[in-house]
This record gives structure tokens, C-alpha cells and sequence, in this order.
């Protein structure tokens, strides 16, 4: 074929395969320079030059922006809005996520399902708009290569990402504040009444003599019951569970003030005083909700780049997480449009007329 | 008839024309909307390859329509991806690889769509041109 011919089919191919991809442009060129060579064949035969019957035949044809413009509405990979398409999608389920949060859904009826709604939402969302995207034309191998990390990852972010949890900055916890707010309070009651508990306990064990009357509210029927202490706060309770093949029901008295007593100190951070680890244990989640409260109300008067600053820290995790299940749902949606192609061309309708 | 109602009428063919994509270029028709159609009814006859569906356009149309060769195939293409058309290829010796389409039942099914619709386009744009006669008797 002549070079004029040529040149005119490797510019198609150029932009074909920029616009389509390769596997796609193969299969066009081919056809065109076989539409191509019929028609030079023609013009020749009614005894045109060949030079002149390529012009022919090539004007004939289209120009070839124009051309390859045509091809690309048919075969061409997504335009920017196409291509854009799921990271889109993927915040409206995000935003849709958010919204489990407030208090305008249903909680009652969403609360029992949620995981499944949410899962179901996040995950199909993108997907179906990367299947509509066409989004999945190349790349194959190295999304497949990257799948089980990027779904083990995915997986890991969608559930236990604290978009809204993250409390540290104050401003991060935003429009769930009153929520947090309510939490810590209650947290804060509660650890209390344990500390008072704690103390009680320690003031009853600095005795060395057992007390009259045992341990008045925490005697049981076999003898002093010292668990309610212990349970929760100290890990040696499950030493005391072995040896004694009992729930922390001790003996004797002088057995449990001695298991008591034995426990390590720890520096308390704020005090500097040395307190057993069961009080400090305690007495940690009191200050950590009492900073948050305190950084609540300084959150508004905070200025701009720390505002900024705290924003970026917590709005880090949504790029994190757009991008592993973007990739995640452009790896699921492509395998269903390879799915469903093959499906389709197996199911080929036959011809009429051969 | 009044000269308004003859130029409102007359406006209203243009608009009804260019709505379906019909521009009369020079004494010949070119169909921009009704290629699908084209196509199927061409692809009736038997089947062909793009050059070759070119060219029968031209010769069962006497030179009425001119069907646009690189727009051909994108239409070929959409209509084997929808299941109307089918098509295989065949190598030829010493020359590309030929990609011959016949109709499928689908594109049968839709061509009779098509040519219903066009026979009630054709009829209403044919009485409305004749309309000076239903009005003068």
C-alpha cells in the first residue's frame, strides 16, 4: 500500500489507540484498510492513477480526526465525567454512610441491618458505575495482581476507619459532637463510680487484720468475694482463676489482701503519683474524655491553620478510602463486564441469511 | 389559505424535518438518524461487508442516499454489540481480513420497527404537504 495510505492508517492508529485502546483499534484498522483497498481497487478499475484513486478513496473516507472521533463515540474509553464516575459515586455512598449517623434515618429499622445495608451500599454503588463506566478497558493484569491486597485492605478500611470517631482534634468529631459529648460524660460517671469502688476496696484491704463482719456486701456464702475488684481492671485475675479454679474467690482473707497489694505501681501522668496499674487503668480513660470535652469547647475559638491542620488529619482517611475501594469496585465492576461480554457473545444470535 | 398560515405551516415541515435529522443537501437525501435502518434493510438482502453495504445503499436507492463510509462502520459496531447484526471474519489472500455482517432475528425484529415507524413519518409528512389540497378540494 502506498504511503500516503500508510500515513493516513497509522495516524488513525495513533488516535484509535489513544482513544479506544489497542485491542480495540486492532480489529478497526484492520476493517478500514480493508474498506480502503475495495475502494482503490474500484477507482483503479475505472481507470483512475493510483495516486489518484488513493485521494479519492481517502477523501472518500473521512478525514481522520473526524474519523477516529466517530470510533471513539462507539468504542472509546470513557470521557472525564464517565471516568470520574465512581470516585463520585463512591462519596455519595460515603455521604449515604454519614447519614446512618444522624438522627433523620430510621435507626430502629436501619440499626439491626445496618451492616449489611452499609456493606451492600458501599460496595455496589461504585461497582455498578464501573460497570457502566466502561472504566475496565486495560490494565487487567495489574489490577488482578493488586486484588486480594487491595480487598483485604479495602475490606479493613471500610470497617474500621473511624471516619467520625476520631475524636483527638476535637473539631474531627463535628456535627456527632453532642453524641461524643454524651459518651464521655457517661464514660467519665462510670469510671468514676469504679474508682470509688477501687478506693473502697484499697481502704478495706489496708487493714492487715481481717475485719469484723468480713467484707460486709462482698462476702459471699464460701467466704470473701474479692472479684469485683479484681475482674475488670486487674490481669491477674486470670492467675488467681487457675490456681484456684474459682472466680477470684479467695480463701482467706490475708490470700486476697495479698494478691491485692501485690499489684505493680505505675506513675500516674498527670499527678506523678505511683497508684496500683487497677487505678491507674481507671483513671486513663477519665483524662482522655475530659481533654476531648475540654478540646470541644476550644474547637471553635481555635485558629484557622489549626483548624486546617486537624481537618487535613482527619480528611486524610477519606482519600485513603475512596481510593482502596475505588479500586476495589473498578476491579469487581471490570470482571462483570468481562462476565457479562463473554456471556453475551456466547449467546450470539445466529445470522438469517447466510 | 392565509400567506401566515402558509408560512407557519411551512415552518413547521422545516422543524419537523430537521427534527428527524433529514437535510435535503442538493437534491440528495442524506439520513443521519436513520442509518441503523439503513443498514438492516440492506443487510435483508444478504450478507456484506462495510464496502459492499456502501455500495449497495447507492445502487438500490439509485443514487438517492449516500450513506457516510467511516460512519458506516461505528453503526455496524453498535448494532453487533446490541445483537441485531452478526459478524465473522473472513481472511482473504494477499489482502486484509474481511468482516462480513448478516442480520440476526433481533435485527430483523427491529428493522420491521423501523420501517413501520418511517411509513407513519412518510405518511404524515405527505399529507401535510398535500394539505392545500384537503383544504381547496
Amino acid at each position: 500500500m502506498a504511503e500516503r495510505m500508510d500515513r493516513y492508517l497509522d495516524e488513525l492508529r495513533s488516535g484509535l489507540e489513544r482513544d479506544c485502546g489497542k485491542r480495540a483499534a486492532r480489529p478497526i484498522l484492520v476493517e478500514v484498510r480493508s474498506h480502503l483497498s475495495d475502494g482503490v481497487e474500484e477507482l483503479l478499475s475505472q481507470g483512475l492513477s493510483r495516486e489518484d484513486a488513493e485521494e479519492r478513496a481517502l477523501t472518500r473516507f473521512g478525514h481522520v480526526d473526524a474519523v477516529r472521533k466517530w470510533y471513539a463515540e462507539q468504542h472509546g474509553r470513557p470521557s472525564i465525567w464517565r471516568a470520574s464516575l465512581w470516585p463520585l459515586t463512591t462519596l455519595a455512598a460515603i455521604l449515604l454512610l454519614e447519614l446512618f449517623r444522624t438522627p433523620i434515618v430510621l435507626r430502629t429499622f436501619l440499626i439491626p441491618h445496618s451492616i449489611f445495608v452499609l456493606a451492600g451500599i458501599v460496595i455496589a454503588v461504585p461497582t455498578i458505575a464501573c460497570y457502566c463506566s466502561r472504566r475496565f478497558t486495560s490494565g487487567v493484569i495489574l489490577l488482578a495482581s493488586g486484588a486480594l491486597f487491595t480487598l483485604l485492605l479495602g475490606s479493613f478500611c471500610l470497617f474500621s476507619i473511624p471516619i467520625s470517631e476520631e475524636v483527638d482534634g476535637g473539631l474531627i468529631a463535628r456535627w456527632s459532637i453532642r453524641d461524643h459529648i454524651q459518651d464521655a460524660k457517661k464514660d467519665i460517671a462510670y469510671q468514676k463510680w469504679e474508682l470509688a469502688r477501687l478506693d473502697e476496696g484499697r481502704r478495706l484491704f489496708a487493714n492487715p487484720r481481717e475485719p469484723k463482719g468480713g467484707l460486709g456486701t462482698f462476702k459471699d456464702s464460701r467466704g470473701y468475694v474479692t472479684w469485683i475488684y479484681l475482674q475488670t481492671q486487674d490481669p491477674r485475675f486470670r492467675e488467681t482463676e487457675s490456681v484456684l479454679g474459682t472466680r477470684g474467690i479467695f480463701a482467706t482473707y490475708q490470700e486476697a489482701r495479698s494478691v491485692w497489694l501485690s499489684e505493680s505501681l505505675v506513675t500516674d501522668r498527670v499527678t506523678g503519683a505511683r497508684e496500683p496499674f487497677y487505678v491507674w487503668d481507671v483513671r486513663e480513660p477519665i483524662y482522655r474524655e475530659q481533654r476531648f470535652l475540654r478540646d470541644v469547647g476550644l474547637a471553635a475559638a481555635l485558629p484557622l491553620g489549626a483548624k486546617i491542620r486537624y481537618f487535613a488529619v482527619d480528611a486524610q482517611y477519606l482519600p485513603t478510602f475512596v481510593a482502596q475501594l475505588g479500586v476495589t469496585a473498578d476491579l469487581f465492576g471490570g470482571l462483570i463486564r468481562i462476565v457479562v461480554l463473554a456471556w453475551r457473545r456466547r449467546r450470539r444470535p445466529e445470522p438469517l441469511v447466510r | 389559505m392565509e400567506e401566515a398560515h402558509k408560512v407557519a405551516l411551512k415552518r413547521t415541515i422545516r422543524l419537523t424535518l430537521l427534527s428527524y435529522n433529514i437535510c435535503l443537501l442538493g437534491g440528495i437525501v442524506r439520513y443521519k438518524g436513520e442509518l441503523d435502518g439503513i443498514v438492516l434493510g440492506v443487510l435483508q438482502a444478504g450478507p456484506a461487508h462495510g464496502y459492499e453495504i456502501v455500495k449497495r445503499v447507492h445502487l438500490i436507492s439509485e443514487g438517492a442516499l449516500s450513506v457516510g463510509e467511516a460512519k458506516l462502520y461505528p453503526c455496524l459496531h453498535k448494532l453487533e454489540d446490541e445483537g441485531c447484526v452478526s459478524a465473522e471474519w473472513f481472511p482473504q489472500e494477499g489482502k486484509p481480513s474481511r468482516k462480513v455482517y448478516s442480520l440476526t432475528s433481533k435485527g430483523a425484529g427491529l428493522l420491521a420497527e423501523k420501517r413501520k415507524a418511517w411509513e407513519r413519518f412518510a405518511d404524515g409528512v405527505g399529507s401535510v404537504l398535500n394539505a392545500g389540497e384537503v383544504f381547496h378540494g
